[in-house]
């Protein structure tokens, strides 16, 4: 799950606030676009589909939650889904999962899995089969928000020596391990949603009827 | 912890229940603040129970503030691992979170993100409240089809990739729900006259009880000078 499940007081103030003003200023260009969208597509599709993504972080395989955050994008679409994003990293710091002052980067993190994904997705469903261009838009953006969760703790001051204390040195490959079955995981429940959805309602994943058919 | 535990902890009537969303929010905002600023143990120890003792005179029980700040405390424990500085990380993430739960446990959900209207950009309060709402009936269904997938034997521990399959499929079938439900919420608001924003009533900013968590959030400023 990419979440910083740090609390507040831990990390230092320039990174908190970068982390601020980096995801305000992309929640205001996600605003901006989001107002191009009938009002049909956007609050309650937003909300309920933040809403999906909270539940689906109770569901645990191991250490690992799934969190969906690719399947919100490809519902929303980039300025959509990082606004559900963003709502999902708030609700998480109000409901004590993680602090409030580090929904900044949170959001960031969290947004760059929906932004990515959805990118992903679009190019891949043009050259691949849908449910596999559903797998790899999510596996690829999950490990790539892994890296940038571990380039906080680096800039956060904590140094790549200190992995290679004796508990450590054989926890982080277990853990990298086990959140590798986890992005499996959730590509194959995400292209299983897809799958599902190509059949019932194509139209959602911004698939014809005429291309699903063909 | 079950939500539906924090609403009824908000609706007790103790002093920092009666305070108003507004004031509590700066009150914590100036506490927090003072927690992520301080160096020195003395902060770190005042300010924490200065905020429980508040909790506890707003007949919350402390044991479980505890408990639920436990959360904070294994996960700053991990990262003080490998930053260093154990007893000050761990201090200042604990303290941070009794602090926040002066808010979150003594302010219904729905009024934080009323109080919040003039610092959220446009759609973001009525997007919060309708992620709140909408987080509630999306669990209850979930918890329905959960419990029917075990009941039919569809999770098992010694059978990982079947597991997988009847969860992932249990999963669409919630995703396709909530699609539904969106749009039969969007047509039921656009009944009820929604034009784009949901009509919210000012709530006050301050009110007798606001002194208590605003005395708080000075207080926890100034014992930064210690």
């Amino acid at each position: 799950m990419s979440h910083l499940h740090l609390p507040d007081g831990i990390l230092p103030v320039w990174l908190v606030l970068l982390g601020w003003v980096m995801a305000l200023l992309a929640l205001r260009s996600a605003l901006r676009g989001a107002r191009r969208f009938p009002e049909r597509a956007r609050l309650p599709r937003v909300g309920f589909v933040a809403a999906l993504m909270v539940v689906a972080m109770s569901i645990e395989l191991l250490i690992y939650h799934l969190n969906l955050s690719v399947l919100a994008g490809i519902l929303l679409g980039p300025s959509l889904g990082f606004l559900a994003a963003f709502l999902v990293d708030f609700l998480l710091a109000l409901l004590g999962h993680g602090g409030v002052t580090v929904i900044g980067l949170n959001a960031c993190i969290l947004g760059t899995e929906v932004v990515l994904g959805w990118m992903l997705f679009r190019v891949g469903k043009r050259h691949l089969p849908l449910p596999l261009a559903a797998w790899l838009a999510t596996v690829l953006p999950l490990s790539a928000s892994t890296g940038l969760m571990l380039m906080v703790l680096w800039l956060s001051g904590v140094s790549p020596e200190a992995f290679e204390a004796r508990p450590l040195r054989a926890v982080v490959p277990l853990v990298l391990g086990l959140a590798s079955l986890g992005w499996a995981f959730e590509g194959t429940v995400t292209a299983s949603v897809v799958r599902s959805l190509c059949r019932t309602a194509p139209e959602v994943i911004g698939v014809s009827r005429g291309d699903r058919d063909a | 912890m079950a939500i539906e535990t924090l609403e009824r902890w908000a609706r007790l009537d103790g002093p920092l229940q009666r305070a108003t969303p507004f004031s509590k929010i700066l009150g914590v905002g100036l506490g927090l603040s003072s927690i992520v600023l301080a160096r020195t143990l003395f902060p770190l120890c005042f300010v924490p129970l200065l905020w429980l003792s508040l909790l506890a005179w707003s007949r919350l029980p402390i044991a479980r503030m505890f408990g639920l700040a436990g959360y904070a405390f294994l996960f700053s424990a991990v990262y003080a691992l490998v930053a260093g500085n154990f007893l000050v990380i761990v201090l200042k993430a604990t303290g941070g979170a009794l602090v926040a739960l002066a808010l979150l446990v003594t302010t219904p959900y729905p009024r934080i993100f009323q109080s919040m209207q003039p610092a959220l950009p446009d759609p973001m309060p009525d997007a919060l409240l309708l992620t709140y709402r909408s987080f509630f009936i999306l669990m209850h269904r979930w918890e329905h089809l959960y419990t029917a997938l075990r009941l039919r034997g569809g999770i098992h521990p010694l059978r990982p990739a079947r597991t997988a399959s009847n969860l992932a499929f249990s999963l669409g079938k919630l995703v396709l729900d909530a699609l539904r439900r969106s749009e039969a919420l969007y047509a039921a608001m656009l009944l009820r006259g929604y034009r784009g924003v949901l009509t919210q009533s000012q709530l006050p900013l301050w009110n007798r009880w606001s002194w208590l968590p605003l005395g708080a959030g000075v207080l926890s400023c100034l014992g930064l000078l210690r």
